[in-house]
């Protein structure tokens, strides 16, 4: 039975199997909710599902389902991916893992070989993975795009964006938009010239690089004094968005370099600190949108961008939701990148509000000087990386916010240049504070908000007593799900922040969740220290 | 010595070593008067002396010291050693452009997968010259039944479940309560084995052997262009395109060794700023900076 004409005429049957992931359930991939197809579940980017078999009267029955372990010292801080039962996780740095999203148990592993002399600012981590057709993507600390067959895991193909010698790498998960994966690149705290680029998922061929500070003759370039844009840093580390009717990608885009010393680089330092809205097809700018000109605290705008369509003053409105890492709220019109409304949703006094376009007045208060000065927020920010969600249920935007502050002040004029010095690595995410808890209110506290897009009020407030590097996921029954530095996975009701559940992991919650469902049953996702918690309710 | 080495070892060492060693010891033997393949090393033939000389280096020579976690030391231990493993008098080599195509031609891509090309039913054997020497290869073609039935990666399950359903496929992953496979439809599938009435191991390898049916010619040939297959080729992607690059930037190609474009300039002429602005934390939070 075994010849070659056998196996010849089964050839034509079997050499293709179909496209796991298409452009179409991409674009559909909130009305798909068994699985979870990109890193903010939906090209809107609001990490809302609309699974409800989770409520908030059944929550109390949830159990820990499994548990995946790391292979790995640095804390997991991916968004893993579920396609049709299988989920597809990273392992840091750079490993792929397919598991059975059911049970844990492991079909595959890629890994990675990541070179030994590799610096990233903050850790060497990966926060996911991008999917299309049978081909997963992942960036690399070393500043790679990999595309891996999803069956199997074998490479398919490998390209180099940037040189992780001057400090280029990738953290962020890719975002698939139509035949593209689009990638953008970190490393601003070693001064590298940031850029969002696109690929041909099919091949890996390069399609367009858009930088994100200007060079010479690119309107924007004026913004930079000298030739400071060179190594004008404006990385970008968390994924973009995508609205398919306005043919936009949305991306957030980091602080300026050096951090710390805004003179050497006088000026808006465009596009660092800002939202940028390019085509998908040709990467061309169509708008952008400055939180923070002329950084000196490092208030990266690389939040998430989350999508919304909403009533606004009487009619519906585009619009994206922004957090950002400066403290304030904003909403903004996506179609034009029109400022629309910001207020604090934490305490400011870097500045003293906003003008009648965005931009922040700022204050004497903010200054560094020779005594010091208290600045809110502190340079982690009133929020930072951490996922946000929207959900169209409640018509709430939910963030992690830091209430906290720094001390900022000058030091004696140094040759060495305004770098700062050796950036700490990834904390390992253990949950002791020291030999004694000398935690003070004073040092800060994190805090789950609950904000009204119309007019930035707090519908509510779930306060903790650590601060918190966790996402946060809601969904159609109204249930609100996050971690926190403490290591509790918690449950809120999404209308009232009350707490419901809660789990402890035993590390650090530097991820953001995602729910998924195998067999009708609803699961829940979240990595926490070295490992992958999945959550589910208790069988009957 | 260690006597053997489980294949995902081995798999682990090939990634590994491909991206760290094969620079110079391109296909074990680059490095003029070494040959990995032999068994015997510069530096002395233990374990310990292999190990000692990937991370030490060997003094007088070109071979630098490396950082290398124990457990990927291991894997390239397991690696150099199945190099030599499988060493045996040299091959005569055929034609690998003559083998490619009757690679294509012979129905090959109707279970093996090149690239991202053929089915996920057998090995995929984009990297099979890496892993295995073209003695093991040219075995495993004429036959199959002895060298490849068993065989980790290729072992092929027949499960019957309790209502009666028959499911083949490709082993990947077991334990005391589950199994997971590649099935004969292409996807992964994980069981629980209380549901299961029967698991058994197809002893027969539904590799055809090729001896008889191909020429010894064309058995070399086909040997010389699956030991060509080592890993996927880097993408030939333009060093610079749009914009004018920023430091180190470029698009380059490379699967771990390719590098962007020289700099434009060098770090040390970086800008001197006249004043810095420090912010710290306060003091008792954990966690450190991100980014």
């Amino acid at each position: 039975m075994k010849t070659l004409c056998a196996l010849a005429l089964f050839l034509a049957v079997v050499t293709t199997s179909s496209a796991q992931v298409s452009e179409q359930q991409l674009l559909d991939a909130v009305s798909a909710p068994q699985n979870w197809l990109m890193y903010s579940g939906s090209y809107q980017s609001q990490r809302y599902s609309t699974l409800s078999q989770i409520t908030p009267a059944n929550a109390k029955d949830l159990e820990i389902k499994w548990v995946f372990q790391a292979d790995s010292v640095q804390k997991m801080e991916a968004t893993p991916l579920v396609v049709n039962g299988v989920m597809y996780v990273t392992q840091p740095p750079n490993d792929i893992i397919a598991l059975d999203a059911k049970e844990g148990r492991v079909f595959w592993t890629y890994h990675y070989p990541v070179p030994t002399d590799v610096h990233l600012c903050c850790g060497l981590v990966n926060r996911g993975l991008a999917i299309l057709g049978n081909t997963l993507f992942m960036g690399t600390v070393n500043g790679h795009l990999l595309a891996v067959d999803a069956k199997d895991g074998h490479l398919l193909w490998d390209v180099q964006l940037g040189d992780n010698q001057f400090g280029y790498g990738i953290t962020e998960a890719p975002l698939v938009v139509k035949d593209k994966v689009i990638v953008a690149m970190a490393g601003a705290e070693s001064g590298i010239r940031g850029f969002v680029a696109a690929f041909s998922a099919q091949t890996g061929a390069p399609v367009w690089k858009f930088y994100t500070v200007p060079g010479p003759g690119e309107p924007g370039n004026e913004t930079w004094k000298g030739d400071s844009w060179e190594r004008g840093g404006g990385s970008s580390w968390m994924t973009g968005s995508y609205d398919p009717d306005l043919n936009l990608v949305f991306w957030g885009i980091g602080n300026p370099w050096p951090d710390y010393d805004p003179e050497i680089r006088a000026g808006d330092n465009l596009y660092t600190d800002s939202a940028i809205a390019l085509d998908p097809d040709t990467g061309t700018l169509k708008w952008h949108f400055q939180f923070t000109p002329n950084d000196r605290a490092d208030y990266d705008s690389i939040q998430v961008p989350v999508l919304a369509d909403i009533n606004w003053q009487g009619s519906r409105r585009k619009v994206i939701l922004w957090a950002n890492r400066n403290g304030f709220f904003y909403v903004l019109d996506r179609a034009t990148g029109k400022f629309l409304h910001g207020t604090p949703f934490v305490k400011v006094t870097w500045a003293t509000g906003l003008d009648e376009n965005g931009r922040p007045i700022r204050s004497p208060k903010g200054e560094a000087t020779l005594e010091g000065n208290q600045v809110f927020p502190g340079i982690q920010g009133g929020t930072n990386w951490y996922a946000p969600s929207y959900s169209p249920r409640t018509g709430l935007f939910y963030v992690t916010a830091w209430q906290d502050y720094s001390a900022v002040y000058l030091k004696q004029p140094s040759p060495a240049g305004g770098a700062a010095g050796t950036m700490p690595r990834s904390p390992l995410p253990n949950l002791a504070r020291g030999p004694l808890n000398t935690w003070t209110e004073e040092a800060g506290h994190g805090e789950i908000q609950a904000i009204d897009p119309h007019t930035g009020d707090k519908k509510w407030v779930f306060k903790m007593d650590d601060v918190s590097d966790s996402g946060i996921l809601t969904t159609a029954s109204d249930l609100l799900f996050t971690g926190n530095r403490e290591g509790y996975f918690q449950v809120l009701d999404a209308r009232t922040g009350k707490l419901l559940w809660r789990a402890t992991t035993g590390g650090q919650m530097a991820a953001a969740p995602i729910t998924y469902e195998v067999d009708g049953k609803q699961y829940v996702a979240m990595c926490a220290g070295h490992a992958l918690f999945v959550f589910g309710l208790r069988a009957e | 010595m260690k006597q053997s080495y489980q294949q995902f070892e081995i798999d682990r060492g090939a990634a590994l070593y491909s991206s760290n060693c094969e620079e110079c010891h391109a296909d074990g033997s680059g490095v003029p008067g070494v040959n990995l393949r032999t068994g015997q090393f510069p530096a002395g033939s233990t374990d310990e002396n292999i190990i000692s000389a990937i991370r030490n280096g060997i003094p007088g020579t070109m071979m630098p010291p490396h950082e290398f976690a124990p457990a990927d030391l291991s894997a390239l231990l397991a690696y150099v050693r199945s190099l030599a493993a499988d060493h045996s008098t040299p091959m005569k080599m055929g034609d690998p452009e003559r083998g490619k195509s009757l690679f294509e031609s012979h129905g090959c891509f109707s279970c093996h997968r090149v690239g991202d090309k053929g089915s996920y039913a057998a090995l995929n054997l984009s990297d099979i010259g890496l892993l295995h020497p073209p003695s093991y290869i040219e075995r495993a073609l004429l036959d199959p039944d002895s060298s490849l039935a068993g065989a980790p990666e290729s072992g092929q399950l027949r499960i019957v479940t309790k209502q009666g359903r028959v499911i083949t496929g490709r082993r990947l992953n077991d334990d005391t309560y589950t199994i997971q496979l590649m099935d004969d439809r292409q996807n992964l599938v994980s069981l629980d084995r209380s549901d299961l009435r029967s698991v058994t191991n197809v002893e027969e390898s539904p590799m055809p052997s090729l001896k008889g049916k191909l020429t010894d010619a064309q058995i070399s040939d086909l040997v010389a262009y699956l030991s060509t297959l080592r890993s996927t080729p880097a993408l030939a992607a333009p060093a610079q395109f749009g914009a004018p690059a920023g430091v180190g930037s470029g698009f380059g190609g490379g699967r771990g060794r390719g590098r962007g474009p020289a700099p434009a300039r060098s770090r040390a002429s970086a800008p001197i700023a006249p004043q810095t602005t420090q912010p710290t934390q306060p003091a008792a939070q954990p966690g450190g900076r991100q980014e």
